[in-house]
């Protein structure tokens, strides 16, 4: 018994220095190497059930969905139609500039999510594509429309996790979409502000509204013009001298199975 | 050479055994990753690795189930289990020191289990939130909102994992009576 207490403290000091010093080992990538299929075919198991029982018990919300869906529909028709002319001043505007069209430098990985983090204590999950899928760390991981979901921190050769945006360790240089205003994005510890973004180190001249965009204004990790939030609340932070806005986050985290990497961008 | 390599009935249902609980740890793994990772039952994560390792630990004894608990949270970490390293340390010191505990002074019986259970929950909750509050700074209400609700909706599952480990552990208990 003593034995088995000393190998477990043993093992902890171990683990905690080699993880501290080397990041992923060896035996965490053979580990996450073996478990990634497995829990793929769980979740997609998972997937089937909750479909079924989606297709069974939600067809009420679904109608609801479908009448809110409708209404959106009429109303983003207007605004394509508002945007079609804008459309063709900015194609104008951006001839005169000489600037290229934005984006087409992307290319996309796709891949689904095959387990989220067990604790309550960070905003972490594993998709079951890796370095055999030409992934790497540091890459960003978006939704189908262009949300920013996180960023690539570990990766073996059929798995990666992502840590999302909602984590406090990621750290994101973001703007205002409608004044230009550039802070800091990064997830919310404190209490009554769970699954809500920060936006720190706003100036305190900066106006903030209500669903404002906020959106990466592009570096070498992140492109430019992503999405990441909508303004929910705003105030001055502890220091008295800058603004800080609360932000909801753009994706839907909640419903998330696909997700897609951009494997290649050129930044600005 | 080759009769060395002859398992005896007796030898196969100890196999079965422990094959049976490694597969109950795993099924709590998957369900905590795959499945609560993504959905809260009454706002929270259900934690269930721990249970299951202090419910084996707890029947099997501090020698056989202290090593089920070493293995199994080592794997555990290795999965890549939030603060991991505290995990191994917490997850086998906490239910051998809780079987030596019950089988000394208490009985070994299911509300002993339950309490050493929502200890062990307890203590690794509380050790990975004091690393978060101090390295991370993380909101010290959470202890409140998140860590204590989490132990109590874990330990929910604390009766279905011991009445599952108690029929695991009954495999061959015919076999040796006869």
């Amino acid at each position: 018994m003593k034995l088995i207490i000393a190998l477990a403290l043993i093992l902890a000091v171990v683990t905690a220095i080699t993880s501290g010093l080397f990041g992923t080992t060896w035996a965490e990538k053979a580990v996450q190497t073996v478990l990634t299929p497995i829990r793929g075919g769980f979740s997609s198991i998972t997937r089937q059930i909750e479909r079924y029982y989606n297709y069974i018990f939600g067809y009420e919300a679904l109608a609801a969905k479908n009448e809110y869906l409708e209404r959106r529909i009429i109303e983003i028709e207007d605004q394509i139609r508002n945007a079609d002319s804008l459309e063709r001043e900015n194609a104008y505007l951006r001839e005169l500039l000489h600037l290229s069209e934005q984006n087409e430098d992307y290319q996309f990985c796709d891949a689904y999510i095959v387990s989220w983090d067990s604790s309550s204590w960070k905003s972490t999950f594993t998709i079951g594509k890796g370095t055999n899928a030409g992934l790497e760390t540091g890459m960003v991981a978006v939704t189908q429309f262009g949300q920013v979901i996180g960023l690539i921190t570990e990766i073996g050769t059929n798995w990666a996790v992502i840590t999302t945006v909602m984590d406090t360790s990621l750290e994101i240089s973001a703007s205002i979409a409608s004044s230009g205003h550039t802070g800091v994005v990064q997830g919310a510890y404190t209490a009554g502000e769970e699954g809500k973004l920060r936006m720190n180190y706003l100036p305190s001249e900066a106006v903030l509204r209500n669903n404002d965009q906020v959106i990466t204004t592009g570096s070498t990790v992140y492109p430019k013009d992503l999405i990441i939030g909508y303004v929910v609340d705003a105030g001055y932070d502890e220091t008295g001298v800058a603004k800080y806005a609360l932000l909801e986050p753009a994706a839907d985290f909640d419903t998330l199975e696909q997700i897609f990497i951009i494997t290649n961008f050129v930044s600005e | 050479m080759l009769d060395k390599l002859y398992i005896t009935p007796k030898q196969w249902l100890h196999i079965l055994r422990w094959t049976l609980y490694t597969l109950l740890f795993l099924l709590a793994m998957m369900l905590q990753t795959v499945v609560f990772g993504n959905h809260t039952v009454f706002g929270v994560q259900p934690n269930l690795v721990p249970v299951v390792i202090t419910c084996v630990c707890l029947r099997e004894g501090a020698e056989r189930g202290g090593l089920f608990a070493l293995l199994t949270s080592l794997l555990w970490c290795l999965s890549g289990a939030d603060e991991g390293s505290v995990s191994i340390a917490v997850l086998t010191v906490v239910p051998v020191l809780g079987s030596v505990l019950c089988r000394a002074v208490l009985a070994n019986r299911f509300l002993p289990c339950l309490a050493i259970t929502i200890v062990t929950l307890f203590v690794e909750q509380s050790v990975i939130f004091l690393l978060k509050y101090f390295f991370d700074n993380m909101a010290g209400i959470r202890f409140l909102t998140d860590l204590i609700p989490c132990v109590l909706v874990s330990a929910l599952a604390q009766p279905l994992v011991y009445l599952l480990v108690k029929r695991i552990e009954k495999v061959g208990d015919a076999y040796e009576s006869t």
